[in-house]
């Protein structure tokens, strides 16, 4: 068991010390390979030069359509609600706005899909990783999300417990 | 009516999906319920092509194929046949459809007939 003045040593780096060792870490790493590693082959790759609203505006006007989608062939098709879309939207808002404050590169942005029952998925894919975040139709039901890297390792729960979103956006910048 | 039969799980059943799903990408959304379970049609009494021609407008869908005995092995996953008076080879796939098991249907998946077919 370490004593408390170990914690202290251990927990207590300068804030300047952190930010060298991180620096010196990514120096160390490739450009090209870290760029390479965040190339998402189904979405688009936000250039740096980007700003995290110019991201979140093209992604609203993309997402537009999804409110005229029909399935003609399913008699019980439910469609979607603006309020679910705006939704879908808030939650991009935060992971683009967060994601593009860690990320120096560029960021991986999902597309916005037409769920089940009304629902709309926010999906990433690329060779090594993919993740679904589900947000319901009804507001009070809860959001699940899943990943995996089509192997052993998964990521999954709902969107109510309070780390879910920093594990999201751990799991797709980590990719 | 037509009897309940036991599906193999080496057998195939299939599915339509309309082309809106493909619209905005993958078409996780199409892999869900209705009024029960996920309707599909069974090979032993349907054609792929037959499948397709049992909808409105069969153009606007495509037919993929999903192995019975990889849905069983999915968590919770059941794989039933459930004739209808019309279709025989009406079966279903019971389960809830969470994000997770429609990315692994979806995966399952293996377009017999493409849309632009």
């Amino acid at each position: 068991m370490p004593t408390n003045a170990d914690i202290s040593e251990i927990a207590e780096p300068s804030y300047l010390q952190v930010e060298n060792w991180r620096s010196d870490e990514r120096k160390e790493e490739p450009y090209l390979e870290r760029k390479k590693s965040l190339i998402w082959n189904y979405d688009v790759i936000v250039p740096p030069s980007l700003s995290a609203e110019m991201i979140i505006s093209r992604l609203i006007a993309n997402s537009e359509s999804l409110l005229q989608f029909r399935d003609d062939s399913d008699e019980g098709f439910v469609p979607y609600s603006k309020e679910t879309l705006d939704r879908a939207i808030g939650f991009l808002k935060r992971y683009v706005s967060s994601a593009i404050k860690i990320c120096e590169t560029s960021v991986p942005i999902p597309r916005l899909l037409p769920g089940p029952s009304g629902s709309i998925d926010i999906h990433w894919k690329n060779d090594s990783r993919e993740l679904v975040v589900n947000i319901p139709a009804d507001n009070k039901a809860r959001a699940l999300f899943y990943g995996d890297d089509f192997g052993s390792l998964c990521i999954k729960g709902s969107l109510d417990k309070p780390l879910a979103f920093y594990m999201i956006r751990m799991w797709l910048l980590d990719s | 009516m037509w009897a309940v039969e036991e599906i193999p799980n080496e057998h195939f059943l299939f599915m339509r999906i309309h082309a809106n799903w493909l619209k905005h990408g993958e078409p996780l959304g199409a892999f869900k319920d209705i009024e029960g379970g996920m309707s599909t049609d069974w090979e032993k009494y349907s054609t792929a092509q037959q499948a397709r021609d049992r909808t409105r407008k069969p153009n606007e869908n495509g037919v993929v194929k999903l192995n019975a005995g990889k849905i069983r092995e999915l968590q919770d996953m059941s794989v039933v046949h459930t004739p209808e008076a019309t279709n025989r080879a009406h079966s279903e796939v019971f389960g809830e459809k969470t994000p997770e098991m429609r990315v692994k249907l979806n995966r399952l998946a293996e377009w017999v007939i493409r849309l632009s077919d």
